[in-house]
């Protein structure tokens, strides 16, 4: 779990490489995608649209975020780009101000179940926001 | 005068805590299962997924008995994405779409609870004490309108362009270059449509509207410029829309016609043995209510509502000889952090007990809320009440007057514990 976040605000950022272990080559790779907002008296609608390298169609693109979505093997992946994009509306519910609660986001890659590194990154009022995630699968 | 007024209302706030007072509101605010039971729980389990579901009526019972002070409330709808939502998220097309569609409202507001305690004389009448367990579910038939319609609708219209643009931005982002804008739009466009013919139009005039903003049928690597100022120029345009939207407390908000309907029933374990259970009493809601946001500023809240209801409880005849038909009307207004209601309800027994003097009596109260900060709301209520069973009939004459503070440290500490 050494890789270097990956996650980025509002424009794309540089790609990162990210190793998957060796063990877990052979598994099948997942990704979640975790929101929090943190501050009272907000909610959220939200976009994600995950891409990978050599499919011309997104490999998820919804508005609830992706919770263990297949990206493929780990020796499929190898050598890929892959990006993830968030844009969190924060609409308000109640809070006394209009400043928008701060956001928490979190990617989560698994190997089966097999947690094997997570992200996160937090906002601020910025309304809506972009969360991206550029990777290059080693 | 004043400070007279004012340790008036501290005393009554003491009382407040001591009696516990349980008034029957006309809006069904707690689930009808806790209503049906005469219970208002503060531990309740409201699980995210069916297992969770599952899991939870499983720790009711422990080694083959149901225990009693459990509750459990669910809304299947949004069952679907539980684990990274967290409870915060809403979709502004699912909150605007299908305004009149029945089914779609009864789908979305289904909500099922189940609660037991241990059951009281004084709701159960003559049964034999033991475990009561109530179940109920309530949902609504009309939903209202949504209130910023027209503004919710072009933020939808400018969040499908971005979203498309953002797709064709993404493949050039891992490299799949020149981007075939037909073959891309066409592809985005069936992923999008859901068989939803307002929002299938939608997603029609955006794929239209790109394929003619971009203006070309291959974007290349040089393109990558172009793409990211069309993409600046609707994000700007979206968080114009969201400040404006956002001006309002609730922006999300529904007025006109609404109408609730709830059933609860609820059953005793008599003497905790089960081969003795017996149904206690089963209640019927119908809430028409009416809603009129009379704010002119967004940044103020300024609701009207008229409520009214009808309730039909069938009583087991150990719980009491009659059934309960009750009507009843209630006008609320509410102004930030105010609110003001005066509420009036008539029941009627279907047998009159030869120890009560008439088979009508009624309930009649003025409320003020006052909501001190996000954790102490005051409230107070004045007026006469009838006691909910007629074995125990009083005089609707009498008059009451109860007020306290709530303070909400049990959400407190349940937020610092998260």
């Amino acid at each position: 779990m050494s890789n270097q976040n990956p996650i980025s605000l509002k424009n794309d950022g540089p790609f990162v490489d990210f190793k998957i272990p060796e063990e877990h080559l052979q598994d099948d790779i997942n990704v979640s995608i975790g929101i929090k907002l943190l501050d009272d008296g907000w909610k959220f609608d939200s976009d994600h649209i995950v891409t990978i390298q050599d499919n011309t169609n997104d490999l998820y693109n919804d508005d609830p975020p992706p919770d263990k979505l297949p990206i493929g093997t780990g020796e499929e992946i190898l050598g890929k780009k892959f990006r993830t994009f968030s844009r969190i509306r924060r609409i308000r519910d109640g809070a006394p101000d209009n400043i928008p609660s701060r956001v928490d986001y979190k990617i989560t890659f698994f190997a089966g179940d097999t947690q094997i590194d997570e992200f996160t990154r937090t906002c601020d009022n910025t309304n809506p926001e972009n969360f991206i995630t550029n990777i290059k699968f080693k | 005068m004043k400070r007279m007024f004012f340790l008036i209302i501290f005393f009554l706030g003491i009382k407040s805590f001591c009696q516990d007072p349980k008034f029957e509101t006309l809006k069904l605010t707690s689930a009808p299962a806790y209503t049906v039971l005469g219970v208002d729980p503060q531990n309740i389990q409201r699980p995210a997924t069916p297992t969770d579901f599952i899991a939870g009526a499983q720790s009711a019972i422990v080694n083959g008995k149901l225990q009693p002070n459990f509750a459990i409330e669910a809304t299947p709808y949004y069952w679907k994405h539980p684990k990274t939502d967290t409870g915060k998220r809403v979709s502004l097309y699912e909150f605007i779409k299908n305004d009149n569609n029945v089914f779609d409202n009864i789908a979305k507001t289904f909500t099922f609870s189940f609660a037991t305690s241990e059951s009281d004389t004084l709701a159960f009448g003559d049964l034999e004490p033991g475990t009561g367990f109530g179940i109920g579910f309530k949902c609504n038939l009309f939903n209202g309108k949504v209130s910023r319609k027209t503004l919710i609708s072009s933020l939808m219209q400018n969040k499908l362009i971005d979203n498309l643009y953002q797709s064709i931005m993404g493949q050039f982002q891992v490299g799949n270059n020149n981007v075939v804008v037909k073959d891309r739009v066409n592809n985005w466009k069936e992923s999008k449509k859901n068989k939803d013919p307002v929002h299938d139009a939608l997603v029609d005039y955006v794929a239209d509207f790109v394929r003619n903003d971009l203006g070309k049928a291959i974007l290349t690597e040089n393109d990558k410029n172009l793409l990211q100022q069309k993409i600046d120029a609707i994000e700007d345009e979206e968080s114009k829309f969201l400040a404006t939207l956002n001006q309002a407390v609730f922006p999300l908000t529904r007025e006109g016609f609404m109408l609730e309907l709830a059933i609860g029933d609820a059953a005793i374990i008599q003497n905790n043995e089960s081969k003795n259970i017996t149904n206690a009493k089963t209640a019927i809601w119908l809430t028409p209510s009416y809603r009129i946001n009379t704010r002119k500023d967004p940044t103020v809240i300024d609701f009207l509502d008229f409520m009214a209801v009808l309730r039909m409880t069938f009583n087991n005849s150990k719980v009491d000889v009659s059934d309960y038909i009750d009507i009843g009307a209630k006008v609320q207004y509410t102004h930030n952090r105010f609110s003001f209601s005066g509420e009036y309800i008539a029941r009627m027994l279907t047998e009159k007990p030869s120890t009560v003097d008439s088979k009508w009596t009624n309930r009649l109260d003025l409320s003020f809320d006052f909501k001190v900060n996000e954790l102490i709301t005051f409230k107070a209520t004045f007026g006469r009440n009838f006691d909910g069973n007629s074995v125990h009939y009083s005089d609707p004459k009498k008059m009451f007057a109860v007020g306290g503070m709530n303070f909400g440290f049990g959400e407190f500490l349940k937020k610092n514990n998260n």
